[in-house]
């Protein structure tokens, strides 16, 4: 375009130039202008030189780009084959994630269903823990009185003492000696903790009427014996009856103990100083 | 302190609780507005490791539990009222424990609050224990342990009864009971162990006319029939460890109504049951060592002595020809047969060691045998003469002797002696008859007249608490029946006489009568005319004596040479120099004596024309060491 331009330019100082030279002023240009038309014509052409220096440095320019971008997009192929490489391998990946997500399913549901079953397990052990603890307690309630009673009744009468020594061979004024012992402790513990009355009023060895039902267990009748009529009998024992029990209250630590070891009696020793 | 409550306002109380501190077992009862039963409380109590029960009665005597222990004797069975935290342990189980381990056992805590040479707010209990590993407590301590321990059995009781909380401070009159021959300091410190154990509302009331007002409650109806006029009581109180008599006097009132009055009481004695048993055991065990030569252990002593106890008891109840008592104290080890110790007590071995011993028929003028020694340790001051029928004879003629001074009671006495008309038993020993007919002979031979008679007697574990609780419904409701009281001794200050000074010569110490005997409860007695000048800087100290046997004796009364004639008690302090205030050099004075409600005897400074008061206060540290008995 510059070039052009400055051909343009060229070609009409030229013209007129020659048009100078040629027709004798026709144009009515001061005199001897054609030196500085020639001059202006010399730097145009000379300018016009430049550009085409310049045009084709520009050109050179650009051939280079067009080089670097040939690269360029070579390079892009590659990375474009990159690309579908990586792609297929994170397809393979999908693929294989899936199969471990299914497995982790399997596994879940596998153990939901242990869990479910350790649970039923659990309950069924804490069901029978329960029952053993109720029996325990039904045993305590049952065995702790018992061993409470003969506990007061050793520590206070020596009963066990008494009844468990060897009793050949001993005389039998040591007998009464210990007896007493025994009698006195026993008795007061009895007469503290248990309200005993004699189950009939009348005395031993008189008579009686017979209970004409055979649901009265309160009297064991010897003898034949007709429901049918009414009999007198002979009083032989007046019988015992409670009229209830009430035994020193324990503490929850006393009774553990008790149960669990089933001590009636402790082992006694002396320091001496 | 204990308040002053004015008989207008002691109405206002809902709850009336009648406490029985005795030497060996306390009991108490309580009455509600309203009611006309009164309550005896059963009392929850250890009795054997991790095992409750309850009694009627709870032994005062307390175990020191060491740190191992500790869990287990505070623990409590489920569902039992959780207790406040106390250093002691009550309950039947100290008996045991006195037996397995002695050291830790607080036995007659009682005996100590009235020891008079005793540092009693000190912790000296046990006594002479030097084991570094037991704490020690006062008698104080003991006191206000053993009340706290009865007021939460009673604050448990009652607000399960009322459903809901029970206000001490506000709603409930305590009656606590003392011998009637406890001294003006014991009394201060049973008051203070009440105040410390938040009994806030107390009035102390002596154990023989509780007693007395046992047998008016069981009686209510028909007492007045078997009482005349003019006739008197004598109350024999024989607990486990003390001896307490008191004659008590009716009286026509004012509109043909009969009042009681209370004219004698006796001695403090350190002599009871126990010692009878402790008699017997020692027999007994004579006889079994003559035989082997093992000596018993601790435990078959103590066995030994609970058998000589059923023996006595046994034997006295029984016809004179009745046969042997057989006691079996039993093996220490599991071979009971083989290894138990026989012995016999006889009826004439009990007759000779108890009822010879300690009731013997003696004279009118029969003397007590005093200390032979001339050093006393101070350990108890236990009763020198067994002899409880001497110990009579003596508070008979020494009441005698105080009645024929006073013009109230003068009357009573014939040809100069005591006749009591009637006999009320108390305590353990009477529940065996022959001891209370052998009391009833000594008195006939003692007064030289027959027919003398006794009382029927009460149910005797629960008579004193049940009594108190009496007196305090009777305070409350305004009626029932008053036995005047009021204080058995008249009290002096130790004054000096004025004489010019001579050098070389002491003024002579004189006894001023600051207040008669028979002052009632709540009464303010006439200052006496004599001014005192208190000086800033200065300690006031007056000598304080009382006796028992001056009932004709005015405030104002001059006793010369008081420390022969009256008995001595811890001097009177004040510390003018704590209450040092700006520029009063000297301030004049008048001392004014008041008789609380509760029983105990102040003694004021009040500012002449002023209005100001400082109170006195007995001293207990300061008695002169020079009256240690010698």
């Amino acid at each position: 375009m510059r070039g052009s331009v400055l051909n343009f330019i060229a070609f009409l100082l030229v013209i007129l130039t020659i048009l100078q030279l040629v027709g004798q002023n026709s144009l009515n240009l001061p005199a001897n202008c054609e030196t500085y038309l020639l001059f202006a014509t010399l730097v145009v052409l000379l300018l016009l030189q430049l550009d085409t220096f310049l045009l084709s440095k520009q050109h050179v320019n650009l051939r280079k780009l067009a080089g670097s971008y040939t690269g360029m997009q070579t390079e892009l192929e590659q990375l474009q084959g990159k690309l579908r490489d990586e792609k297929m391998h994170t397809t393979e990946l999908k693929a294989r994630l899936n199969k471990v997500a299914v497995q982790v399913e399997e596994t879940k549901q596998d153990y939901a269903q242990q869990l479910q079953q350790a649970q039923a397990k659990l309950q069924r052990l804490k069901n029978e823990f329960a029952q053993l603890e109720q029996q325990a307690a039904q045993q305590g309630a049952t065995e702790l009185p018992a061993l409470q009673l003969l506990s007061l009744l050793q520590h206070n009468g020596r009963l066990i003492d008494f009844v468990m020594e060897d009793i050949t061979g001993i005389e039998d004024q040591q007998v009464v000696a210990a007896a007493r012992v025994v009698h006195a402790g026993c008795r007061e513990v009895l007469c503290k903790y248990v309200e005993i009355h004699p189950l009939r009023d009348e005395e031993e060895g008189q008579s009686i009427v017979a209970p004409q039902e055979e649901v009265d267990r309160t009297v064991e009748i010897m003898g034949e014996h007709d429901l049918a009529a009414t009999t007198t009998a002979t009083l032989l024992h007046r019988g015992w009856k409670s009229h209830g029990i009430h035994l020193p209250t324990l503490t929850a630590d006393r009774q553990q103990f008790m149960l669990e070891t089933q001590v009636l009696y402790p082992a006694q020793a002396e320091v001496r100083s | 302190m204990v308040s002053n409550i004015s008989p207008s306002d002691i109405s206002r109380y809902k709850h009336v609780v009648g406490i029985d501190l005795g030497t060996s077992h306390a009991a108490v009862s309580s009455w509600t507005q309203g009611d006309t039963q009164m309550r005896q409380w059963k009392i929850p109590q250890l009795s054997d490791w991790g095992q409750w029960e309850e009694s009627y009665t709870l032994p005062t005597a307390c175990y020191i539990p060491s740190p191992a222990q500790e869990q287990e004797l505070r623990a409590l069975p489920e569902g039992w009222e959780p207790q406040e935290q106390s250093p002691l342990v009550f309950g039947a189980i100290t008996r045991k424990l006195a037996v397995s381990s002695p050291k830790r056992v607080i036995g007659s805590s009682k005996s100590w609050l009235c020891h008079p040479f005793a540092e009693r707010e000190q912790k000296i209990l046990p006594w002479e224990v030097m084991d570094e590993s037991v704490p020690k407590f006062s008698p104080v301590e003991v006191a206000t342990e053993l009340l706290r321990y009865l007021k939460q059995v009673v604050t448990h009781g009652l607000c399960a009864q009322l459903g809901d909380a029970l206000d001490w401070e506000q709603d409930v009159y305590v009656v606590v009971t003392i011998p009637a021959s406890f001294d003006e300091e014991a009394k201060k410190l049973t008051s203070l162990a009440c105040t410390q154990a938040g009994l806030t509302h107390v009035r102390l009331l002596e154990e023989p006319t509780a007693a007395l007002y046992a047998w008016i409650y069981r009686h209510h109806m028909d007492w007045k029939k078997s009482l005349s006029s003019g006739q008197t009581i004598l109350v024999c109180d024989v607990g486990g460890g003390t001896t307490d008599f008191s004659l008590i006097v009716a009286r026509e009132g004012e509109h043909g109504s009969l009042h009681l009055e209370r004219a004698a009481v006796g001695e403090h004695l350190l002599l009871g049951g126990d010692n009878m048993d402790l008699a017997l055991a020692h027999l007994l065990q004579q006889k079994i060592e003559k035989e082997q030569s093992r000596p018993l252990s601790g435990a078959q002593i103590a066995s030994l002595t609970a058998s000589a106890r059923l023996g006595k008891e046994a034997l006295l109840s029984s016809p004179v020809d009745a046969p042997n008592y057989h006691i079996a104290v039993a093996s220490v080890g599991s071979r009971l047969m083989q290894k138990t110790l026989r012995v016999e007590l006889t009826p004439a071995e009990v007759e000779a060691c108890v009822l010879d011993g300690f009731f013997p028929l003696v004279e009118r003028e029969e003397e007590c045998a005093q200390d032979v020694y001339g050093v006393a340790e101070l350990g108890l001051p236990y009763a020198t003469e067994p002899r409880i029928t001497a110990h009579l004879a003596e508070f008979l003629r020494v009441a005698a002797l105080n009645c024929a001074q006073s013009e109230k009671f003068a009357d009573l006495l014939t040809e100069g002696v005591l006749r009591p008309d009637w006999v009320l038993f108390n305590g353990g020993v009477f529940s065996a008859a022959s001891a209370c007919e052998r009391i009833m002979a000594c008195l006939q031979k003692i007064t030289g007249v027959a027919g003398i008679k006794a009382l029927p007697s009460l149910r005797m574990d629960t008579a004193v608490a049940e009594g108190a609780c009496y007196l305090g419904s009777a305070l409350v409701c305004g009626e029932g029946v008053r036995i005047a009281t009021g204080t058995s001794r008249s009290y002096y200050r130790g004054g000096e006489s004025s004489a010019p000074a001579v050098p070389g010569v002491l003024r002579k110490l004189q006894g001023i009568c600051v207040a008669p005997q028979g002052t009632e409860e709540g009464s303010d007695l006439p200052p006496l005319a004599r001014k005192f000048a208190l000086i800033a800087g200065r300690k006031i100290r007056f000598r304080f004596f009382s006796s028992k046997l001056r009932a004709a004796d005015q405030v104002g009364d001059l006793v010369s040479e008081p420390e022969q004639h009256l008995d001595e008690l811890s001097p009177l302090e004040m510390d003018w120099s704590a209450l040092a205030e700006g520029g009063m050099g000297r301030v004049p004075v008048e001392l004014a004596v008041h008789l609380s409600e509760t029983g105990l005897l102040e003694l004021f400074f009040v500012e002449s024309g002023g209005q100001r008061r400082w109170e006195l206060s007995l001293n207990l540290r300061r008695r002169d060491q020079s009256a240690f008995p010698a």
